[in-house]
């Protein structure tokens, strides 16, 4: 009897000093530096790989449609017909890109680009499907 | 005539100080709880996001009262009510310095005490009226909760009247004045009950790691789980009001209320009452930061493990300290 | 009143949890307090990842991969990778195995981050969460300096990595492995000997050896009950054979050993990354990937089992091919399906309050129950 009544007194010492311990420890956080970002008046440092937006250098294209044979999301790139010279052309349809990165990689002429852009919401959603026909 | 509308007038000022504290208490809460967790707290509306708490006030007021049809009416108007309006009327009892008590009456802190267990009630109500079973248990759980922590809080509470040996509150902060200063108030002697008191306050309010009750992920409803709009915003803005009071309360028990803590005034004679209210709001300030410090810690405990610590262990604890008034009064009074 | 507490009552605990599990219906049958049945129905989040395999080619396919379980995702990617290079028949550079090495430590430190928060946050405490998450956010900017995104990397490729990752970044891994004891030990303050959180977690959601082997659990959710079955010792996979760790182990099953186990795994996690940067900075020069350009994958026909230990367990990938470019079938064995399965066995007999605390050290992550 005597023994458990140690173990119980013990039990809640060491207990209480436990609690007060954690209270210290986050009794000190409050005197670092704060983690969040206040956004948008500072932004984050994006590295150079980042996949942000597409973009498409429409003079290097060459239409071999690597781009398409290798988007997850289907039907993200088309590459179409055109009546003049012949060449095809891609459209980009933003809204369903999932910003894998397959068809930056494997663009055989580095026609197509990821550039840095995260910023996509728009009120319009014509605003993301991107035709190259000009 | 005149002593009529003092007081009227007293109350009114009492009225619009707890209201305006008790809305800038949730804006402080949400700061003191992201200053403790690495984050800024609402910062964008109005300055530096005090308007914070206007702007949730006036969500929760547009939005639709609706009353659930099982319910019973009158009781579910009410219960709001009975656990809001106790809580603004007991600020009218306690002394913001030591000339201005709104209400200074003999047994003061015996009616404090009777207004700080009254919504008790008002959650019963609010649970058995609300016609969902899932609320009337969550209440069930809230007012065993609540009462079983009460019976600490009053022990503790008659050992501050023994060693004061009065029942006026504003005569128990006067029994701590003394040059010592800081070395004379009852946190010193009373430890234990400093201790548990402060624990079954953090039991009543319903906050970590106490607050089952109102917790999301456990999936017991709270008893508060019908109601909307401005009822929603009396059960929240009294659980706020009620941390004021009590944190109020117990400077006041324990930290010698508007004393200074180096024993003499320091600004000259006339202006003592502005120095008396700038330390009670330092201290209070003190113990809300430990609140909310508290909650930004611990885990919470589970239902019965609750009533375990209560009856176990913090009961057994204000006894002792019971004891320990009892014999340093009697031997500061055979000296 | 009676009726509420003495009858057998439904509870449905619905598709929206207030904590981050994802989307899992549990229907409990209470009474009173106890639960005496318990029947999870998961579903609500199935998104087709095998079939959607059937009409992709093999690099178009590599992406969604990672989106299984998007908390661990170099885990699957390695799974995915290792059955279709063993179908093709080739070896992968040794640069190449320790840089997936790396990743793959440092993901499933960001996991076990991730799930402490989480954890703690189901059990009431709100500042461990936050801790845990800035602890993580510095793993996620490093992952986003070696691949370009946070989170779904799309960074393995068939034959190795897409990208050599440069001496300053590994120096940078090399300062936050440092500097990650100091601030752990935060949350070690905080949690480690806890009155209130030791009684919610010990002897609570008790898991045996016997139990978990019938219902095919593994992870940290078995090794926690007795086993020390790590398939990164059993059927070892790129360069493990070559690494030195040990295997932390548990015996109670309850689910304070569950959170034990985890701790220590993190912990292992660093040492295994300290090696794997001594080896790159010691070998700089080294072929990254075979070259394999991603239109002309064909492996030849055939049925491949590839064996990876993930953050929460074994994760399989069984592939068939017909020769075409496209793959024929894929098939996933992901380890938190059997973790639901033995929910029905583990949460009965306790309280309401308690199904919380055990389904929360079980590490569930519902993407990976519903593919």
């Amino acid at each position: 009897m005597k023994d458990n009544d140690y173990k119980l007194i013990t039990d809640f010492l060491k207990g209480a000093i436990s609690i007060i311990k954690a209270l210290y420890t986050v009794l000190s956080q409050a005197f670092k530096p704060r983690v969040t970002l206040l956004y948008p008046e500072i932004k984050p440092e994006i590295p150079e790989k980042f996949r942000g937006r597409l973009e498409l250098d429409y003079q290097k294209c060459i239409g071999c449609g690597t781009c398409t044979k290798l988007c997850p999301a289907l039907n993200v790139l088309t590459v179409k017909d055109t009546e003049n010279d012949g060449k095809k052309l891609v459209n980009i349809d933003i809204s369903r890109c999932i910003f894998c990165g397959n068809c930056a990689d494997n663009c055989p002429k580095g026609a197509l680009n990821m550039t840095k852009q995260y910023e996509l919401a728009t009120n319009n959603k014509k605003d993301l499907i991107l035709k190259y026909d000009d | 005539m005149i002593t009529a509308l003092y007081g009227l007038f007293s109350f009114i000022i009492t009225a619009i100080l707890v209201v305006f504290g008790t809305l800038l208490l949730v804006y402080l809460e949400r700061r003191t709880l992201a200053l403790f967790t690495l984050r800024y707290g609402p910062n964008r509306t109005g300055y530096e996001g005090i308007m914070q708490t206007v702007a949730d006030a006036i969500k929760l007021l547009v939005k639709e009262n609706c009353t659930p049809k099982a319910s019973r009416k009158i009781l579910f108007f009410t219960a709001p009510l009975i656990v809001f309006c106790p809580i603004i009327s007991a600020f009218c009892l306690l002394p913001l310095s030591g000339n201005y008590i709104p209400l200074n009456i003999a047994p003061s802190i015996v009616l404090i005490m009777a207004l700080i267990s009254t919504p008790v009630i008002g959650v019963f109500l609010a649970g058995l009226s609300s016609g969902n079973k899932y609320s009337l248990l969550g209440a069930m759980r809230s007012i065993s909760q609540a009462l079983s922590f009460e019976i600490p809080l009053g022990i503790c509470v008659l050992a501050i009247t023994f060693m004061a040996g009065t029942l006026n509150i504003n005569e128990i902060i006067l029994a701590q004045n003394s040059p010592y200063g800081l070395f004379n108030w009852y946190f010193i002697p009373q430890i234990l009950g400093c201790v548990v008191f402060f624990i079954c306050t953090l039991a009543l309010l319903n906050r970590t790691p106490f607050d089952l009750s109102e917790a999301e992920s456990e999936f017991v409803s709270g008893y508060n789980v019908e109601y909307s709009g401005i009822k929603f915003a009396m059960f929240f803005l009294g659980e706020y009001a009620l941390l004021f009071l009590v944190s109020l309360v117990f400077t006041a028990l324990f930290f010698g209320g508007y004393l200074s803590p180096f024993g003499n005034w320091i600004l000259p004679n006339s202006f003592v009452f502005l120095e008396q209210i700038f330390w009670l709001i330092l201290k209070t300030f003190l113990v809300i930061l430990t609140i909310i410090l508290i909650r930004a810690t611990l885990p919470r405990l589970r239902y019965d493990r609750l009533l375990e610590f209560s009856y176990k262990i913090l009961l057994p604890l204000a006894l002792i300290n019971l004891n320990i008034a009892v014999l340093i009064r009697y031997f500061m009074i055979s000296r | 009143m009676k009726q509420c507490t003495k009858n057998k009552m439904t509870l449905n605990i619905g598709p929206q949890h207030p904590s981050t599990h994802g989307v899992l219906r549990i229907t409990t049958e209470l009474e009173g307090e106890k639960i005496l049945k318990c029947t999870p129905h998961p579903g609500y989040l199935h998104r087709g990842l095998e079939k959607a395999a059937e009409n992709r080619l093999f690099a178009q396919y590599l992406p969604m991969v990672d989106r299984i379980d998007y908390l661990a995702g170099f885990f699957y990617s390695q799974a995915y990778l290792s059955a279709t290079e063993e179908l093709l028949e080739i070896e992968l550079p040794l640069k190449a195995q320790y840089t997936r090495v790396l990743t793959m430590e440092l993901n499933r430190i960001s996991s076990h981050l991730l799930w402490l928060g989480c954890y703690m946050t189901d059990l009431g405490a709100q500042g461990p969460i936050f801790f845990a998450f800035s602890l993580r956010n510095e793993i996620l900017n490093i992952f986003e300096k070696i691949t370009g995104a946070r989170m779904m990397h799309n960074y393995y490729t068939f034959g190795g990595v897409k990208d050599v990752i440069k001496n300053d970044i590994l120096a940078e891994i090399q300062q936050y492995i440092e500097n990650f004891p100091k601030k752990f030990k935060i949350l070690e303050n905080l949690i480690n000997e806890n009155p209130i959180f030791l009684d919610r977690t010990k002897d609570l959601g008790v898991l045996n050896t016997q139990n978990a082997l019938i219902y095919s659990i593994t992870g940290p959710n078995l090794r926690a009950s007795g086993s020390n079955l790590d398939f990164r010792k059993e059927k070892p996979y790129l360069i493990y054979d070559k690494l030195e760790f040990s295997i932390p182990t548990a015996f109670e099953g309850d689910c304070y050993s569950r959170y034990k186990v985890r701790i220590d795994e993190i912990k292992i996690s660093l040492g295994l990354i300290n090696q794997c940067i001594d080896w790159l900075l010691a070998n700089q020069n080294g072929e990254i990937n075979l070259d394999i350009r991603p239109l002309t994958v064909k492996p030849k026909a055939g049925t491949a089992v590839s064996y990876t230990e993930s953050a929460r367990g074994l994760v399989m990938c069984r592939l068939v091919t017909d020769g075409s470019d496209k793959p024929q079938r894929v098939k996933w064995r992901t380890p938190s399906f059997y973790v639901v399965q033995v929910l029905e066995k583990l949460i009965p007999g306790n309280d309401l309050a308690d199904l919380m605390a055990i389904f929360g050290s079980l590490d569930v992550v519902i993407p990976e129950v519903d593919r």
